[in-house]
Parts: C-alpha cells; sequence; structure tokens
C-alpha cells in the first residue's frame, strides 16, 4: 500500500477506534449519534482552521470565540431585515470587520498579539450584549437557520476546509505566514514583509470567523451574547484540535485533515462521556489526559526505552 | 582603474553598533568577471561590508556604485533586482516549508496566478534548478526540517543561482559544505566569472582563498589593510595583514608523539544510532581523541551520543565509574560538556546576554542557598570572559550581536566556567579565523596539560591530525581505522580510510 495512503488510514484509525470503543461501553452511544457527533465537530474545526492561520504566523490569538459571537450576532440582526442573505452578509461584514480592526491595532501599535486579542474580545462582547439588548440573545428563524444545519453544516465546513488547503498550501501568502511564522529576521532578509503578512494572517481569520458565526447561530437557532470574557472557553477546543493536527503532521502533510481528524476525536469522547452520564469535571479530566498521552506518545516510547537502556 | 571601470566600488563605509565601531571608512573595489576574496579576523567587518553591499542593514555613511552610478537600496529585495545576491553564514531556510519553496520564497510570483501558486511547476522548476548547479539527490518536495545543514546551504545556493545574480556574496559557507557541496559551489563561482559576473568570497581558510580568488581584500579591526593581487599571494603575508602581527604555521600542538594518562574517563560501548553502527571508543584522561570522516560518516552524532543528546538505540556510553550516560543532564553531572557543530541552534542561547549565556550551567557554584547574587553573577562571567578574551561591549550585549569567533569563545567560557571534565567539541573551529583557531588549539593544549580529556570532532584533517593524541577515523557510520599520533601520521594515510 502506498505509503502516504497508510498514513491516512492510521489517521482514521484514531477517531474511529474511538467511535467503536464509546459504542461498546455507552449504551446511548452509537450509529445514531453520528449526526450529533458531526455536527458538534464542525464549529470546532472551523474555529480551529483559523487559529491555525495565526498560529502559524507565530501569533497568540484569544479573540476568535467573540469575535465570531460578534459576527452571528451581526448577522441575525441583519437577518431580519433582508433574511438569509443578511444573516450571511451580516457574518461576513461582523467578522471582516472585528478582524481587520485588530490586524490594524497590531500592525499599528505593535503590542503583542494576545493583548490585542484580549482588548478586542473584552470590547466586542460588550459590544454584541448592547446590541441584542436586555434578553440577552438573539433569534433567527427556522427557516433561516435551516442553512447551515445538518448535513450542510458539513457541506460547508468542508467547502471551508478545502478554501483552508488552498490557503496554507497552494498561495503565496500561505507561504509567507509558515516563513514568518518559522523566522522573522530571516523574511525581512528575504524581502517578505512580515508585518504585511501577520496582517494579512490576523485579516484571513476573518474569512473563518464568518463561517463559525454562520455555524454557530443555525446550530441551535439563537445567538447568545457572552460578556465576562465567556466566548474565551470557545477556543480551548479548537486550539486541542490543532495541537493534535499539529502532531499528528508526521503521517500527513494537510492540516485541514488533521484537524478535522483532532475534532472528530475530540467531540466523541465529549459525547461518550455524556453518554454515560459523566459530569463535565470528569469529561475535562479525560480530555486533558486523552490530549497528554497523544502528544506525549513519542516521549513516552522514548523514556520506554531509555529505562530498557539502562536497565540492560 | 577609475572608480567608474570597476563592477562595484564602496567608498569610505562607516558603521556602528553602540560604541562599536564595525566599519572605519573602509573601501572596496570589485571588477567584472572576477572572485574577489574578503578575508579578516572575526569582527573584522566582513559580514556587515557585505550585508550592507547586500541590502540587509544600512550604513551611517559612505558610498557605493554600482556599474559606475550611485548604488543606493532600502533592502535585501531591492538588491536582489540590481543583482546582488547574498549566501549568509547563517541557516537561512525555514524549516516548515518544503525544498522547491525555498528555493523560490519571496519570488513566487511566476508561479502565482490570482494569489494561487502552481506547486506542480515550483517543483518542476525547483527540481531543475537544483540540477542546473550539480544538486541531484534533494527531494524537492521534502521539507527542509527533515534535510541536513548542508543541504541547506545547497538550498540556499540554488535559491541565488535562481536570481542570476550580477554579484554573488558568499559569506563563509563552505565549512558548512562536504567536498561534495564546496565543489558545487566552486563550480558555481567559477560559472559566474566566465560569465562575467563577480563574487565576493568570505572564507577563513587561507588555502582555499589563495586557490579561488582573483584578488584578496584585508579588513582588520573595521579598517581597510590592502589589497592583494594572486601574485603577491603567501600565507605569511596574508596571516600578517589579518591579525596585525606574525602568526607562524606551527598553531598545532608541537609534540608529536601521543600523551595520555591510563585511567579511562569515557567509554562507548558498541553504540548503534540513526548514523552510527556499532561503534566503540575509549577516552583516557588527558587524551585529545579526533574523530574525523566525511560528512555524512555518522561522526557528528558521536559527540551527541557521548553527551546523552541523541538516542542510542543499541549499546551505550558509560563515565569511568561504569555509570552509563543516558541524558545531557547525567553528563553534565559527570562534568562533561559538549559544543555542536551547529553553534547557534545547539550551543548557545542566540537570543540572550552573555551573562545568561555562560552563567546557566554554573548557577550552582554561583548560587548560594539558592538566591543568585547579581554581583557574582557578573564577576563570574566577567572572568571567564576575559580569559576567553571575548570581544563584547559588556557582558549584556545579545550573543546575536557578537561575531562567530566570539561567539564560539562564549560557548567555551560557558563550560570552563563551569569546571568540566571532559569536553566534547564538533568542529570547534568552523567559521573562526585563525587568530580565534590559534587561541582554542592553545587552550585545548593546555586543558589536556591539566589533566582534562577532550573529543575533538572535526571535517578538518588537519586539525585532528595537529592536535589529537588518537585519532578514529568513520565511516558510513563504522570505525573504519585508529590511528595514534605520529610523525609520519598523513591526510593521505586517514583518506584511504574515509573513502
Amino acid at each position: 500500500m502506498n505509503k502516504s495512503v497508510f498514513n491516512i488510514f492510521k489517521l482514521i484509525t484514531m477517531p474511529v477506534l474511538l467511535f467503536i470503543v464509546f459504542s461498546i461501553i455507552s449504551p446511548g452511544f452509537g450509529v445514531h449519534s453520528l449526526p450529533i457527533v458531526i455536527s458538534q465537530s464542525m464549529i470546532p474545526m472551523m474555529m480551529a482552521l483559523g487559529m491555525y492561520v495565526v498560529m502559524d504566523a507565530g501569533l497568540m490569538d484569544f479573540s476568535i470565540g467573540a469575535r465570531a459571537v460578534f459576527a452571528a450576532i451581526a448577522g441575525g440582526m441583519l437577518s431580519q431585515y433582508i433574511g438569509v442573505a443578511g444573516l450571511i452578509l451580516g457574518c461576513f461584514l461582523g467578522a471582516m470587520f472585528v478582524s481587520t480592526l485588530m490586524a490594524a491595532l497590531y500592525r499599528w501599535l505593535k503590542i503583542p498579539c494576545m493583548v490585542i486579542s484580549i482588548g478586542i474580545l473584552m470590547v466586542f462582547e460588550v459590544a454584541g450584549s448592547k446590541l441584542v439588548g436586555s434578553s440577552g440573545y438573539l433569534r433567527i428563524s427556522a427557516a433561516q437557520s435551516s442553512i447551515a444545519s445538518y448535513p450542510f453544516n458539513v457541506i460547508i465546513t468542508l467547502a471551508v476546509g478545502v478554501f483552508a488547503y488552498i490557503l496554507y498550501y497552494r498561495t503565496r501568502i500561505g507561504n509567507h505566514i509558515t516563513a514568518v511564522g518559522n523566522d522573522e529576521k530571516m523574511c525581512k532578509n528575504l524581502g517578505i514583509d512580515a508585518d504585511k503578512t501577520k496582517f494579512y494572517a490576523i485579516v484571513l481569520t476573518g474569512v473563518f470567523c464568518t463561517f463559525v458565526a454562520l455555524l454557530y447561530i443555525c446550530y441551535s437557532g439563537s445567538i447568545t451574547a457572552g460578556i465576562e470574557m465567556t466566548s474565551m472557553a470557545m477556543i480551548f477546543e479548537p486550539i486541542m484540535c490543532v495541537i493534535l493536527g499539529r502532531h499528528l503532521r508526521k503521517y500527513v502533510e494537510c492540516m485541514p485533515l488533521l484537524i478535522l481528524v483532532g475534532a472528530f476525536s475530540i467531540t466523541i469522547i465529549f459525547n461518550g462521556f455524556i453518554a454515560l452520564g459523566f459530569s463535565d469535571a470528569v469529561q475535562n479530566i479525560v480530555l486533558g489526559v486523552f490530549l497528554i498521552v497523544i502528544l506525549g506518545s513519542d516521549v513516552i516510547t522514548d523514556k520506554f526505552s531509555i529505562l530498557k537502556l539502562v536497565k540492560g | 582603474m577609475e572608480a567608474e571601470n570597476y563592477l562595484l566600488c564602496v567608498d569610505n563605509m562607516k558603521k556602528s553598533f553602540g560604541i562599536t565601531k564595525a566599519l572605519k571608512g573602509v573601501q572596496l573595489q570589485l571588477k567584472s568577471g572576477e572572485i574577489l576574496g574578503l578575508i579578516g579576523e572575526n569582527g573584522s567587518g566582513k559580514s556587515t561590508l557585505t550585508s550592507i553591499i547586500a541590502g540587509i542593514q544600512p550604513a551611517d555613511s559612505g558610498g557605493i556604485l554600482f556599474h559606475g552610478e550611485p548604488y543606493s537600496i532600502q533592502n535585501s529585495v531591492e538588491a536582489n533586482e540590481k543583482g546582488i545576491c547574498m549566501i549568509l553564514q547563517e541557516k537561512a531556510t525555514f524549516d516548515n516549508l518544503s525544498v522547491a519553496h525555498n528555493v523560490f520564497i519571496g519570488n513566487e510570483k511566476e508561479f502565482c496566478k490570482h494569489g494561487i501558486l502552481n506547486n506542480k511547476l515550483i517543483f518542476e522548476k525547483a527540481r531543475e534548478v537544483l540540477k542546473k548547479i550539480g544538486v541531484t539527490e534533494i527531494d524537492v518536495k521534502d521539507k527542509i526540517k527533515n534535510r541536513s545543514f548542508e543541504d541547506g546551504k545547497l538550498v540556499e545556493l540554488a535559491r541565488a543561482a535562481n536570481l542570476n545574480p550580477q554579484i554573488l556574496i558568499v559569506d563563509e559557507t563552505t565549512t558548512a559544505l562536504s567536498q561534495n557541496g564546496r565543489d558545487i559551489l566552486y563550480t558555481m563561482m567559477e560559472n559566474m566569472k566566465k560569465e562575467g559576473k563577480s563574487v565576493i568570497f568570505i572564507s577563513h581558510d587561507i588555502d582555499e582563498m589563495m586557490s579561488k580568488c582573483d584578488r584578496l581584500s584585508i579588513l582588520r579591526d573595521g579598517d581597510y589593510i590592502g589589497t592583494l593581487e594572486k601574485e603577491e599571494y603567501s600565507p605569511e603575508k596574508i596571516k600578517s595583514l589579518m591579525v596585525g602581527r606574525t602568526i607562524t604555521d606551527n598553531y598545532y600542538r608541537e609534540d608529536t608523539k601521543s600523551s595520555y594518562g591510563d585511567e579511562i574517563v569515557l567509554k562507548a560501548e558498541n553504540i548503534t544510532t540513526s548514523n552510527l553502527k556499532d561503534v566503540s571508543f575509549e577516552l583516557h584522561k588527558g587524551e585529545i581523541l579526533g574523530f574525523g570522516g566525511l560528512a555524512d560518516s555518522g561522526m557528528h552524532d558521536i559527540g551527541k551520543a557521548a553527551f546523552g543528546a541523541i538516542h542510542i538505540k543499541k549499546g551505550k556510553v558509560v563515565d569511568g565509574q561504569n555509570e552509563q550516560i543516558y541524558s545531557p543532564s547525567v553528563a553534565m553531572k559527570k562534568k562533561i560538556a559538549y559544543i555542536g557543530k551547529n553553534r547557534d541552534q545547539e550551543s548557545l542561547f542566540v537570543n540572550s546576554p552573555i551573562r545568561d549565556n555562560v552563567a546557566l550551567p554554573s548557577y550552582k557554584i554561583i548560587a548560594k542557598n539558592t538566591f543568585v547574587s547579581p554581583t557574582k553573577e557578573r564577576k563570574f562571567v566577567e572572568e571567564w570572559t576575559t580569559k576567553l578574551d571575548v570581544k563584547m561591549q559588556n557582558i549584556d550585549q545579545y550573543v546575536s550581536e557578537l561575531s562567530g569567533g566570539n561567539k564560539q569563545k562564549v560557548a567555551i567560557a560557558k563550560w570552563l566556567g563551569f569546571g568540566a571534565d571532559i569536553f566534547i567539541l564538533d568542529c570547534p573551529t568552523r567559521g573562526i579565523d585563525i587568530g580565534v583557531k590559534a587561541s582554542i588549539y592553545k587552550l585545548l593544549t593546555d586543558l589536556k596539560n591539566r589533566g582534562k580529556s577532550i573529543i575533538l570532532i572535526s571535517e578538518e584533517l588537519p586539525e585532528v591530525i595537529g592536535m589529537c593524541d588518537r585519532v578514529v577515523v568513520l565511516k558510513n557510520g563504522q570505525n573504519s581505522g585508529i590511528f595514534v599520533r605520529e610523525d609520519d601520521l598523513t591526510e593521505n594515510k586517514l583518506i584511504n580510510y574515509m573513502v
């Protein structure tokens, strides 16, 4: 068998095995849960695709959740006037506005991206809550939410995955983002404008935020404005997907696929434990251990061989 | 010859970094169709001068004429567009990009349509460019992080070749290349010369400079000393112009017989790593044990394995008490020091001050009850940097701002301060001028005389022959011969076992 095909097979084995294990041990979990698992994987995957762009450029961004929520609110509000077109347009304009603002602030103020992102998060969480008013949430119609419900959410995510692949591997800016993340000084020597590249990287996350917003508001038909930094919690699952994806890179060089595998595996674990009736705390513990074991697998193998060596 | 008749003419170039005057009114003339050697000690200003010509940094004052016209550029892209390219001494490739994307990085326009890259074409063209300079065995789709340092340098050569420059600046690159890699570079330089283009070539290898360069311009401490025509070349003359004093050829050990104690301080027993197969050796107290071989012979794994820095699949490394060394921390407990070939990445924190670099392994000595006294730390660092004669502004200067030779001195100072008993040095004189080289050889001899043991891994055979008590030659990851220091030990003898 071709080596890369074999490696892809090995990759897919992880979520498949997790799915089989949970189907066996958890009576409430099985093939019937698949649409839920798939739907729930799509949002973190989409966010992870966006986060990867900034992380590849060597930056850290905590605001992607807040930006997506703000964009969803903008979409929800515009949908009240011009329907589905307003929903899509609102998500796009909201996401691109905040992302471009953040990129511009980063470029002009030269403050670390992490700091800017926290500032943006705090400001736009409040802005979102002011927009939705005292109810704290915004509802869209069932017809509107159906445009990004299952299975359309899968189709949208796969299309965005293809876009991400092209962006990461087939564009000049994608190459420059990777190069800047590798070595900014060297980029300067080779005539690559690192500041401009990072500016574009942040702006590009707006594209992913648009679709996260769309999926998010359509998933439940409403969007709740988060305050007190609650949107920050949204980024941890996508970060796990990126970390897992980066770790699995040794098998195949295709980050969108790797992020998909990561998102899928993590969602299966979450849902499997919910089906088993475990509390949030236990779910988080198991997920944390899973991540550490996967990332540490090479080191653990190495340590065992060192131990054998010492004993031998 | 009038200034307008030179391809490139630098006049009264000045550049300062803080209080350090890197260039004090330097001049340089480059003719069309010549290879001009630029030679000088570490810190003499060669890299500063050439990086200004290549647009990497601006000069404080002074003028440049290119084709007789004033040459004013803002960055390296403009220099490239005008036909001036530079191969840097440091690594200039991106680990997470493929070989092909590294070749065309910054110049992807021709493969780009509406922002989308034609990867197929990039791979095809990269293969072509690499083939054109004589490199066929590098997979262009492979990521740079999976390739060796030498392959990275060859990729940089291909990148420069693709830009078809009028002037190519090669800054101390040959030490990173094997003989095959060097031949590729020399052929490229000769071809440029034949086409009427020019090369500014920087190297510390005087023999190499004499054989490859048509003229040699000499810098010393930021001053222009003069230019020698080919018929004026003599190693003694070049050396004395470089350092401002007479340097004898004999900077290696003067004794011709091996001498060391009976006590074994380090022993490798049939070690196998990804590049070594069943290699065994013993290091004695007061011995300099050399390792020589071709670049891909696996010799660079010896140092890492002995320091516990790489995974040993089979066999083991033990100290004099037969205790196994399986990690750098264990090695350090046994007072073993290691300086890797890739100095900037393996031996130094280049983006930290000299103070941190020198003090880091020695906090147990400097600290008192876990508290570090800044005064004691400063005194400690100053003591060792003074002993090693590191040219620096002060101990808070960043290592990245130092020349290659001074970086190496900082790496050595770190381990001397630590009080190591066993030194593992992989290519310690790589990219270093003869002045610093001589001082490193003297230091090695002093360490040996004080009963310290040294493993010296080197790609330069005269160095291992000149300095070592015994020389182990490696071939294809295996031990192919051991030679004891004696009068008639020659390079030819060793080469027979290497190839």
